[in-house]
């Protein structure tokens, strides 16, 4: 199994800046802790909670090397990859969070026993007529 | 010109000459072969995507185990994408953060927003 995150960044600013600082944590491997510490550290919307003196502090909170940290975010270097990521799920149809593709399959927000169903299929595939 | 007396009829069509029914006639064709063609030309990027782009980009074809290797060269425009081995494809070719096995049978990629 594999888990790809994919961002989606449509509720404005923080949500722009929030995706572009994980990118930069991923610079030093530290992608997935930073992805975590941002979901739990959510509190409303646009209210300066993912301000990016915020996101600094929180690479700081985590021992990140802050000075390539800072440089990256305030460089804007991943703003593109995360403007063109929010048009490619934007052309797919994507237009709430969470959105899953399982190998290419859309999902929206299912339970947990639908998507091991899905999971097993495909780990345990029934002969399939080929699709179209 | 004479009009009816009493009730009026519900749509009159005043005939000034033989040129009057026989250009509606021509407008008729005329619009219909505009909409016939005109159409075709509309759509005609979008139509044929598939075979333009077979045959302007050199796109290879990509066997769908593939479709989980993580180095892919395959990048499809958006359009172009009809099977769900493709998608996944052009999704792990965009996706830059994975975790996991990178040659598992199954990938889950997650659309969010940290918000």
């Amino acid at each position: 199994m594999r888990f790809g995150y994919f961002n989606f960044a449509f509720l404005g600013p923080e949500s722009q800046w929030a995706a572009e600082a994980a990118e930069c944590a991923g610079d030093q491997d530290k992608f997935w802790e930073y992805h975590d510490y941002l979901f739990s550290h959510q509190n409303g919307e646009n209210q300066g909670a993912f301000s990016k003196d915020n996101l600094k502090g929180f690479a700081a909170d985590m021992g990140l090397d802050t000075k390539a940290f800072n440089t990256c975010l305030d460089s804007g270097k991943y703003t593109q990859f995360v403007q063109d990521q929010a048009n490619i799920a934007q052309q797919l149809g994507v237009s709430s969070t969470p959105t899953f593709a399982l190998n290419g399959q859309p999902v929206g927000s299912v339970s947990f026993d639908e998507f091991k169903q899905k999971i097993d299929a495909l780990l345990n595939p029934t002969p399939l007529t080929p699709t179209p | 010109m004479d009009q009816p007396k009493g009730e009026k009829p519900a749509l009159t069509v005043v005939i000034q000459s033989w040129w009057t029914p026989a250009m509606a006639v021509l407008m008729l064709v005329v619009g219909l072969l505009a909409g016939y063609f005109g159409y075709q030309l509309l759509n005609k990027s979008s139509a044929s995507d598939g075979t333009v782009a077979a045959a302007t980009t050199p796109v290879p074809t990509l066997p769908s185990d593939q479709a989980t290797v993580p180095t892919t060269t395959v990048n499809p425009t958006l359009a172009a994408i009809n099977s769900q081995e493709q998608l996944m494809a052009f999704l792990v070719s965009n996706t830059t953060q994975f975790k996991g096995d990178p040659n598992a049978k199954v990938t889950l990629i997650e659309f969010s927003d940290y918000q």
